[in-house]
């Protein structure tokens, strides 16, 4: 199975991708890894960091599902992976791609509650096979 | 054109991970007076609605459908707009990318290569937009707010009414 690997504070987190409901995008995001970049964090809803890419994406919200807490989206205006997690409530629909697992998304929750006051920290993302 | 893609590549490459230097022009503007915060919002703002505009004519172009003519004469207003106020606010290089993809969108030949061109601006001002966001403390500057705002009302709020009150 693929996953989405980000690895931030010398720290390795995985989500699983999602193939089946968006397949442009998840080769979009493949094949645009392994990149470094920033994790800055959303304003307004309360758990949600993103980070720029470049990746060049479906022109189009390929699976476009209310955001809830676990969910991964990619934003192609912005060309930006947002990633949901812990308590939030959903402000869209974006294009999500890739999911936390609960216990994924426990450990990632616990590592990034506290990026509102750490802006800017750096991450690598990938696409990895994972059992 | 092609000379200027190559540019634009390099700029979004060099500002991928450190801070243009526009940005640091940007906050020194006004600084000296207090009022740099006041350049802050309107240089987040032009990048933020830049980025937006950009990408639907972006995606009108790639359509294929849309007036040569009609895209090029919206698409040059917006950058031109944007590199007006980027003069004011010392984004130096920004305002003579702008300028330029401008010239450059009003030379393209076809949909296909105006597309190319904006969306390669669309990323340099994605990547401005996310260099400009991290220029700012923004849990300080809550703190900040949240403070202010305890004993601030609106000038306009006297006689304002809620309508789902009524």
């Amino acid at each position: 199975m693929k996953k989405l690997k980000f690895t931030f504070h010398g720290k390795d987190f995985y989500a699983n991708m999602l193939p089946e409901e968006a397949p442009l995008t998840c080769e979009a995001v493949e094949k645009a890894c392994p990149f470094t970049t920033r994790w800055i964090h959303a304003k307004i809803v309360y758990n949600e960091v993103f980070c720029m890419t470049q990746i060049e994406g479906p022109t189009f919200r390929e699976n476009p599902i209310p955001n809830l807490p676990g969910d991964i989206g990619f934003y192609d205006i912005p060309q930006a992976i947002c990633c949901w997690h812990g308590d939030m409530k959903p402000l869209g629909a974006g294009n999500v791609f890739a999911r936390f697992t609960p216990e994924q998304m426990a450990v990632f929750h616990e590592e990034t509650v506290g990026m509102w006051e750490e802006t800017g920290c750096p991450v690598v993302v990938d696409v990895v096979e994972e059992d | 054109m092609s000379e200027l893609m190559k540019e634009l590549d390099r700029r979004i490459e060099a500002a991928w991970m450190v801070e243009p230097q526009d940005v640091r022009r940007m906050l020194s503007h006004n600084a000296d007076s207090g009022r740099n915060f006041g350049q802050w919002v309107y240089s987040y703002m032009d990048m933020s609605q830049l980025q937006e505009v950009l990408y639907q004519y972006y995606k009108i172009c790639l359509g294929g459908n849309a007036d040569l003519a009609t895209m090029k004469a919206v698409a040059t207003s917006a950058m031109n707009n944007v590199a007006a106020n980027s003069r004011s606010s010392k984004m130096e290089d920004l305002m003579s990318v702008l300028y330029r993809a401008s010239s450059a969108a009003n030379g393209a030949k076809d949909l296909e290569e105006l597309a190319a061109l904006l969306r390669k601006v669309q990323r340099y001002i994605n990547v401005m937009f996310y260099a400009i966001d991290l220029a700012l403390p923004w849990a300080d500057m809550c703190k900040a707010y949240n403070e202010l705002m305890k004993n601030f009302v609106s000038p306009a709020r006297e006689g304002a009414i809620d309508v789902s009150d009524q």
